[in-house]
């Protein structure tokens, strides 16, 4: 891997994924070329931004059942991606300059870390879905990222340090 | 005849499914239901698609579970739509945008199905809402991420 700049995007399927894309386009729009490789850290083969090397964690959620089912898989998701979080480090312990943007997916807490801890930089976008409730992975992130963007303003009741960037 | 597209995204989402694969007289449904094990009685209908927009474009009524990808999709191509929170998922964090887009008046939300006795019924309260029009600010922070990779600092306009 190059020792380049590298922007990570961080996304999951469904809604993730379509902020991703219009995220990635909003940028595209605003440079003449990207500084630095993109790539894209999912939680489902498959998706990754096109033409970007594509880095696929366990989705930590489970989105049927609560209770112990959902702590066994969540349990199952954070030791499944421990080896891909090992990879992050491999690839961002190279870069010149590392920035990690998150859309919202819960598996991001664990690269987010694994970035701050090597020195580059975070940035999450609160998901477009919340307007009164906190996410876990918002409340989280909220913590660990250097920069929290909301994209509806009635967040800024909930998360008064971040700061309002328009909705994707 | 009224053409109705009911979308559920990638998340099963049975009860609507169910609800509109009965009898509908004077509607057309088309479900896009994400069980690849399911066969509709009544209506037709699909598992996924890699783009649904040609169902939305040949629709005159979408009714959809209230994910943001596929309600702010819909709301941008001005879609008269109907938002179904799905409330069988484990979180219920689909209330949090069933009741921004109700609050603002962009489309009808349904949050108990059994309220209407049948497909028409529900079509056609759809038919007769009073939506608003869909506004939004678009993001404005790609410089100031473009200038944290390029700089490791955000442009001064920036946080």
């Amino acid at each position: 891997m190059p020792s380049a700049d590298v922007l990570m995007l961080c996304f999951g399927e469904g809604g993730h994924h379509a902020q991703a894309r219009r995220l990635y386009a909003r940028l595209k729009e605003s440079t003449e070329t990207m500084p630095g490789e993109v790539v894209s850290l999912t939680d489902k083969a498959g998706i990754a931004l096109p033409g970007t090397p594509e880095f696929v964690f366990t989705a930590l959620r489970e989105k049927h059942y609560g209770g112990l089912r959902a702590v066994g898989h969540l349990v199952y998701a954070l030791l499944r991606n421990l080896r891909q979080a090992f990879r992050i480090f491999q690839l961002g312990g190279c870069a010149r300059r590392l920035l990690l943007v998150s859309v919202g997916p819960a598996f991001a807490v664990l690269p987010a870390v694994i970035v701050r801890l090597i020195g580059g930089q975070v940035v999450h976008v609160e998901t477009w879905s919340r307007f009164t409730t906190y996410s876990v992975t918002g409340r989280l992130m909220y913590r660990i990222a250097d920069h929290f963007l909301v994209q509806n303003e009635e967040l800024l009741a909930l998360y008064p340090r971040a700061t309002y960037c328009g909705r994707l | 005849m009224t053409k109705v597209f009911v979308t559920v995204g990638t998340t099963r989402f049975s009860s609507l499914v169910r609800f509109f694969d009965q009898v509908a007289v004077g509607c057309d449904v088309v479900l896009q239901h994400a069980e690849p094990a399911f066969v509709p009685t009544h209506a037709r209908g699909f598992a996924f698609a890699p783009s649904v927009r040609e169902w939305h474009a040949w629709a005159d009524v979408v009714v959809t579970h209230a994910g943001a990808g596929s309600v702010y999709d819909l709301l941008e191509q001005q879609r008269r739509i109907v938002v179904v929170p799905n409330l069988e998922r484990a979180d219920k964090h689909q209330l949090d945008l069933a009741g921004y887009v109700e609050r603002q008046r962009y489309a009808m939300v349904v949050k108990q199905l059994s309220s209407y006795p049948s497909v028409p019924d529900l079509i056609n309260a759809a038919l007769r809402f009073d939506s608003v029009s869909y506004k939004k600010t678009a993001f404005f922070k790609a410089d100031f991420l473009l200038g944290l990779l390029r700089d490791g600092n955000p442009p001064a306009a920036g946080r």
